[in-house]
């Protein structure tokens, strides 16, 4: 069972595909918890909902490609503009004129796409473990195609699209032990693992088309920077600086960019929000109270403690 | 002594009346402490100075009729309106655009000023606001309808009379702000506040009371509160008999304010818990404008360093050894373990000398033995007054105590007579975040003579009450507790009146280790060889004499130069090294021959052990290092040291050490008799044990292993005997 059921839940639908979401809470303003990459769903952020649907109102959404949403099979369904457009269409649908955007991975580049397009629909917007065309890429990520047949199965060639054919969970197994390099991470892995199963190796394929504007951006750096300093938005910057699919370089790269200072975990993997729920939940609800002036000044919850103990 | 000083003063003047002001630290935004009334002056806001300070730009003022401000001989002059236009004046002539405004009781000219400037006001924190929307307070309310009446009683609240004020103006505001001070222990802050009232007259308390006052119905006060358009926050203790909690209600509904209540609290709460309210007024000033975020590095729990944060206390030089001793044994069981020392000048040059890792805020305390220093007069130190009075010192490094562990997640706090963690601790124990030791070498405090001064009798007591009671109901918030030494060098009396047995209580709350020393005494017992390899060179008598870290024993030093120098006539080949310490400079003291002054002496106990005789004020350290060394020697306790007195007196007794001299009689004569027959003299001292640190440091490894149950458990390593005893 889960910790917090939605109070209230829907789709939308855009081009025949449906966008499946979820809500949660009354407060404000509202969280809009973005999807990161169709390998998984809402579900990883089944440790920050039940937490931030008690002060705030919380949104998430599973991607096209998984969870209760649409598997579309063109390439072109997958292009990151899509899944902002989903994003939109979710906060149209349920009345949300303004949301904090909080994204990991592809998630946070879609938060920064957002937060750079619709500065009016975005309070702020957090990256953990960002894609970015800033920074590098793990030099263990270039070695090997992804279209062509490889000799080999080893670490980062089994994210081809032959073994993912092949082998579908063994490749998930592999790049959940990439997400999760914190010693101890087996239900962190094991969680990422099921959902990974709950869509295909072929859906997944549709998804890797390189055809993003992300990708556009990583042959020209000054149009990168230009759209990072676009952003008007306050920005939460998390990275881990063990992160195994990220480079930690592209946090610092972003923070740099849009002058925001990095905030290190230190000893942290890829999915922070995952890996370290409590740290990442006291920093994302100080970063909104923080931004948020209706939500001014509130007690900390030591007092009631003290009362308690009285 | 103050625990911060302004960076800036000055005064502003309207219509000849002149008001003192002060501004601290340079933070945003600005945050303005309004006095509450003539009764008082800023000195009020002093346990919120230092730390606001740190984080903004602090502004205060002496309220016309009180401290530095001129005293207007009209009523007209105490009115509202020059009140408002004083605080106008101030923020204008310092450059403050706008401010937070803090306020306790007095909330009606604060009401005010935010109707009539909304732009000069960021925010507004009413405590305790004395706003007339509720009754005032049944107690009080038959008397002030009758305060010009002469009264046929001064019992009680009758005291809120004209009359009574002009006979008895210290009996009025002793009793009024007794009341005001609900919270048991609360005699300091009394104290504090009897003072600042006696710094007015009731002659200018009257004409205040008569100042003409803006209409002050509950409808035209509720109009004013309804004006107010910044964010308030009101903050009310529910046992308050000034103004009543139904009052703050109103302020913070009128005013679309938030509302915390202080459960257990009076009236003083600024001053009563002052950790609770400078962590308020800092939540609510930072939730008024956007936070600049800072660069952050969290680590992961599993990947962090084991961490320990040391703090010794600064009092003279004594304790930094025995901390240094332990610590080394701690390295041997816990062998990752990193330490930061969390200590003050002149601490501190040891641990730099020794290569020790300082916490990079540690500069920002303030200072203790600057404190005790401006505190001591002739060989007189009042050691319990004064460490009382260090009361304001305390807080403010608390509260920079406090951020530092928020900051780094340590693993373990050890507080070596850290007396302003643990106090603070015990009065907000939702703060501790870490295993946290207490060690101590005096428990309690005694009255320097238990048939003297009644005064200093009952506060004592009180003292030693307010510890007992705190262990009592926060048994647990203290991991540890270590005495350093054993249970019978403690004195065999009460606490005080009606108050356990210290020995008896010792046993049940604390574990002892020991008598802590910085050495293995045996390697210290053969003079000869040390005065060869330390340069002394032998064949004459060789004197020392040596007064801690602290400035107060320059008298004693000064009758011991004079003495020596009747000495001569009759020892001409004596030699006296005479060590100053940090804070008296040797060329202060005169040049006598044979007479070598040294500021200070690494390792001072190996140069103590080759002594013929010493002389020393009656620092446990060194007295202690004396009798391990089994060198003879004389003590001086300083006359109004409770500890000097009283446990280091009974310690020393404990191991036959029983030179003692008053500072009263220490005539030059005296000193050069009692020298010259110390010279050669037997001692028949009892061994100091030589396993103490190690003793304490297999306790605190035990909490940071998890298991107290043997030392193999902690360590594979075999003891180290170099740097177990060096």
């Amino acid at each position: 069972m889960r910790a917090r059921y939605p109070d209230q839940e829907g789709y939308v639908e855009r081009s025949g595909v449906r966008t499946s979401y979820e809500m949660y809470g009354d407060g404000t303003p509202t969280v809009l918890f973005l999807p990161a990459w169709a390998i998984g769903h809402s579900r990883f952020w089944k440790g920050q909902i039940p937490y931030f649907a008690r002060h705030y109102r919380v949104i998430t959404f599973d991607p096209r490609g998984n969870g209760k949403s649409g598997r579309p099979l063109d390439p072109a369904a997958y292009a990151d503009t899509e899944y902002t457009a989903d994003a939109l269409a979710v906060m149209d649908a349920t009345q949300t004129d303004r949301a904090v955007m909080v994204g990991f991975s592809r998630g946070a580049w879609l938060a920064a796409m957002l937060a750079a397009r619709y500065p009016d629909r975005v309070l702020g917007a957090v990256m953990a473990g960002s894609s970015s065309p800033l920074g590098e890429l793990l030099p263990e990520r270039t070695v090997h195609s992804f279209d062509d047949p490889l000799e080999t199965e080893e670490g980062w060639a089994k994210s081809n699209r032959h073994y993912w054919h092949k082998d579908y969970r063994g490749f998930l197994e592999f790049f959940y032990s990439k997400v999760f390099t914190e010693p101890h991470s087996t239900k962190q892995i094991e969680d990422g693992v099921s959902w990974g199963l709950e869509t295909t190796p072929e859906v997944l394929i549709a998804t890797h088309d390189p055809h993003d504007f992300s990708e556009r951006l990583k042959e020209r750096r000054d149009e990168a920077l230009a759209f990072y300093r676009s952003i008007r938005c306050p920005l939460l910057i998390i990275h881990g600086d063990q992160d195994a699919v990220v480079s930690y370089t592209r946090g610092v790269a972003i923070a740099e960019a849009t002058g925001t200072p990095l905030i290190t975990i230190a000893g942290g993997g890829h999915h922070n929000f995952g890996r370290d729920p409590v740290k990442t939940n006291l920093l994302l609800r100080e970063f909104i109270d923080r931004i948020y002036p209706q939500s001014n000044f509130e007690e900390e919850p030591d007092g009631d403690a003290e009362r308690a103990e009285r | 002594m103050r625990a911060r000083y302004p960076d800036q003063e000055g005064y502003v003047e309207r219509k000849g009346v002149k008001t003192h002001y002060e501004l601290f630290g340079q933070g945003e935004p600005t945050i303005l402490l309004v006095p509450s009334s003539p009764i008082v002056h800023s000195q009020q806001w002093k346990a919120q100075v230092p730390y606001l300070a740190r984080h903004f730009r602090v502004l205060t003022f002496d309220g016309r009729g009180n401290g530095r401000s001129d005293r207007p001989g009209t009523s007209e002059a105490y009115g509202d309106e020059e009140i408002i236009a004083d605080m106008l004046a101030v923020m204008d002539t310092t450059g403050t655009k706008q401010a937070v405004l803090v306020v306790l009781c007095h909330v009606w000219w604060v009401l005010h000023f935010a109707a009539a400037y909304p732009e000069r006001v960021l925010g507004l924190v009413a405590i305790a606001p004395g706003a007339p929307l509720a009754p005032v307070h049944p107690n009080r309310a038959m008397y002030i309808a009758t305060f010009d009446e002469v009264p046929d009683t001064d019992e009680g609240w009758a005291k809120t009379n004209r009359h009574y004020w002009l006979k008895d103006w210290r009996g009025y505001v002793s009793f009024f702000f007794g009341k005001m001070l609900p919270e048991p222990h609360s005699t300091k802050q009394l104290e504090d506040i009897i003072g600042w009232c006696l710094e007015t007259t009731p002659q200018t308390m009257l004409l205040n009371r008569e100042a003409p006052r803006y209409p002050k119905t509950k409808e035209e006060t509720e109009e004013v509160c309804r004006k107010v358009r910044c964010p308030v926050l009101v903050i009310h203790g529910d046992l308050d008999e000034c103004q009543l909690p139904a009052r703050g209600e109103a302020v913070a509904r009128l005013t679309g304010g938030k509302l915390v209540t202080l459960e257990g609290s009076g009236h003083m709460t600024p001053g009563r818990d002052p950790v609770k309210i400078n962590m308020l007024i800092k939540q609510f000033a930072d939730s008024l404008e956007p936070r600049k975020s800072k660069e952050v590095r969290w680590t992961r729990a599993m990947s962090r360093p084991k961490r320990a944060i040391f703090v010794s206390s600064s009092i003279g030089l004594g304790h930094i050894q025995r901390d240094l001793a332990i610590a080394r044994e701690l390295r041997t069981l816990v062998p990752d373990l990193q330490i930061d020392w969390w200590a003050q000048h002149p601490v501190t040059t040891v641990l730099k000398a020794a290569g020790e890792t300082i916490h990079p805020k540690n500069h920002l305390q303030a200072l203790e033995s600057a404190h005790w220093e401006e505190e001591s007069s002739q060989h007189e130190l009042h050691a319990f007054y004064a460490f009382r009075r260090m009361d304001e010192i305390f807080v403010a490094n608390f509260m920079l105590f406090n951020e530092v562990v928020q900051e780094t997640p340590y693993d373990i706090w050890i507080g070596d007579e850290s007396w302003e963690v643990d106090y603070f601790l015990h009065e907000n124990p939702e703060l501790k975040s870490a295993p946290y030791v207490f060690l101590t070498d005096v428990i309690g405090f005694l009255p320097v003579d238990p048939e003297g001064d009644p005064r200093d009798v009952a506060l004592c007591a009180d003292y030693n009450a307010e510890m007992i009671e705190q262990r009592a109901r926060y048994p647990r918030l203290r991991d540890l507790s270590l005495y350093i030494g054993e249970y019978d060098e403690l004195p065999d009396v009460r606490f005080g009146p009606g108050l356990p047995n210290i020995r008896d209580w010792t046993r049940d709350w604390f574990t002892p280790v020991g008598y802590v020393l910085p050495f293995d005494p045996l390697e210290y017992r053969d003079p000869q060889g040390l005065r060869a390899r330390l340069g002394y060179g032998t064949g004459y008598p060789l004197l020392f004499a040596a007064v801690g870290g602290t400035g107060v024993g320059r008298n004693l030093l000064q009758r011991v130069v004079d003495g020596f120098a009747l000495l001569r006539e009759t020892m001409p080949d004596a030699r006296l090294v005479m060590v100053t310490g940090p804070r008296i400079e040797p060329q202060d003291l005169p040049d006598v021959p044979g007479l070598e002054k040294r500021a200070y002496v690494h390792n001072l106990f190996e140069h103590l052990a080759c002594a013929d005789a010493a002389i020393v004020q009656s620092g446990l350290s060194t007295t202690m290092e004396l009798v391990a060394a089994r060198r003879p020697f004389a003590y001086v306790p300083l006359r109004k040291h409770w500890e000097q007195q009283n446990y280091v007196t009974y310690r020393l007794r404990h191991y036959g050490a029983r030179n003692r001299l008053e500072y009263s009689e220490l005539t030059p004569r005296r000193v050069a008799d009692t020298l010259a027959e110390l010279v050669g003299s037997p001692v028949t001292y009892r061994e100091v044990p030589r396993d103490s640190a190690r003793r304490a440091a297999l306790q605190i490894a035990g909490l940071l292993s998890g298991t107290t149950r043997d030392s193999g458990a902690v360590t594979q390593r075999p003891v180290d005997e170099t740097i177990r005893t060096r």
